[in-house]
C-alpha cells in the first residue's frame, strides 16, 4: 500500500498504566530509581503516584509504529520528553506522515509522532523514519 | 551543587567497550512491560535501544548516576532519545558496543530548576558493522545550596 503525506498512523492506546508493568521494566533495566516502583511524594502531580519509565513511553510510540509498518520497520526514532506519565494514566500514541521517499531498495516515510494523556496533555513529541514495505492498512 | 566545570570534565569520557546479547526471555518481558504485541520474529523490541547499549558497556544505572554526580536516584530524568537503526536488533546476536559522553550543558527549567543535560552516544555493532546508534540525553537535577551551606 502506498503511503502519502498527511496520512495518519493508526493510533495505539493503552491504559491504565500499571505499577506492575513499571516494576517489571525496572527489574529488566536494573533501574534503581524509586520513582518507578515506590509511591512517594510527588510535587508535580500533587499526590503519591509512580512515574513511568522513559523507555516505556517511547515504547508506546514504537508499538504504534511497528503495529503499522512491521517489527523491523523503524529506521530512526527521535523523541523529546515533555511530561511524566503516571500510574493510572490512559495514553494514546499517534502520528502523521510528513514526507515519503521511494528509493531503489526501499521506500520510507518520515512521520511526526506524539504521545498524549487521555485529558489531552502532551507527554512526548518526536519524529520517526519507517520502512513502508510492510504497511497493509493505512486508513 | 556540583560545579559545572566538574561535570563538563565528563565530555569525551569513553565508556568501556563491551558486548550484549538480547535473550528471548528479556525481549518477551520488555515487550510485555510496554503492553506491546508479542511478535513471532526474532526482532527485539525497539526500546532495547535504551537498555542494550548501556548493558553492553557494562554500566548499571547507579554507576552512571555516580559518574554524572546524581544527587539521588530520583533526581534523574529522561530528556531526549535519538535512536538510529541500520539493522533491527535481534535476539541471540552478540552486539559489540562503544560510546562516549558527547556534551554536558547546565540549564534552567521552570519546573525542574537547575539541571545538567548529559548527552551520550553508544553504537552497537554486529558482524556486518554498525547496527544501531543510541544518542540519549539524561537530565540530572541539581539543587541550589542552602544559605547555610553557602555561608559555611
Amino acid at each position: 500500500m502506498s503511503v502519502m503525506i498527511g496520512d495518519p498512523i493508526p493510533t495505539w492506546s493503552h491504559g491504565p498504566v500499571t505499577p506492575e508493568r513499571m516494576a517489571l521494566m525496572a527489574a529488566i533495566l536494573r533501574d534503581p530509581n524509586p520513582i518507578h516502583f515506590e509511591p512517594s511524594d510527588n510535587v508535580e502531580a500533587g499526590h503519591h503516584l509512580r512515574i513511568n519509565q522513559g523507555p516505556l513511553n517511547v515504547g508506546y510510540v514504537a508499538n504504534m509504529l511497528t503495529a503499522w509498518a512491521g517489527p523491523d520497520s523503524i529506521k530512526r526514532l527521535k523523541v523529546r520528553f515533555v511530561a511524566n506519565v503516571f500510574e493510572g494514566d490512559h495514553i494514546e500514541a499517534s502520528g502523521v506522515v510528513t514526507a515519503v521517499a521511494e528509493g531503489s531498495e526501499e521506500a520510507t516515510a518520515e512521520c511526526d509522532v506524539r504521545l498524549v494523556r487521555s485529558n489531552g496533555d502532551l507527554l512526548l513529541t518526536g519524529t520517526a523514519v519507517v520502512r513502508t514495505l510492510g504497511i497493509t492498512d493505512n486508513r | 551543587m556540583l560545579p559545572i566545570e566538574k561535570v563538563q570534565e565528563l565530555v569525551g569520557y569513553r565508556f568501556p567497550p563491551g558486548s550484549y546479547k538480547i535473550e528471548h526471555w528479556e525481549n518477551y518481558l520488555l515487550t510485555e512491560a510496554t503492553a506491546g504485541h508479542h511478535s513471532s520474529s526474532v526482532y527485539a523490541h525497539p526500546s532495547f535501544l535504551f537498555h542494550a547499549p548501556l548493558a553492553a558497556v557494562g554500566l548499571n544505572y547507579q554507576e552512571i548516576f555516580d559518574l554524572c554526580g546524581a544527587e539521588s536516584a530520583d533526581a534523574v530524568r529522561a530528556g531526549e532519545y535519538d535512536w538510529e537503526i541500520f539493522r533491527t536488533l535481534e535476539e541471540g546476536v552478540e552486539y559489540q558496543a562503544q560510546g562516549q559522553i558527547l556534551s554536558v550543558d547546565r540549564k534552567e527549567g521552570k519546573q525542574a530548576g537547575t539541571f545538567d543535560a548529559v548527552v551520550f552516544a553508544i553504537e552497537l555493532s554486529d558482524s556486518g558493522g554498525i547496527a544501531a546508534c543510541a544518542t540519549n540525553t539524561w537530565l540530572f537535577l541539581r539543587t541550589e545550596p542552602s544559605a547555610e551551606e553557602t555561608s559555611s
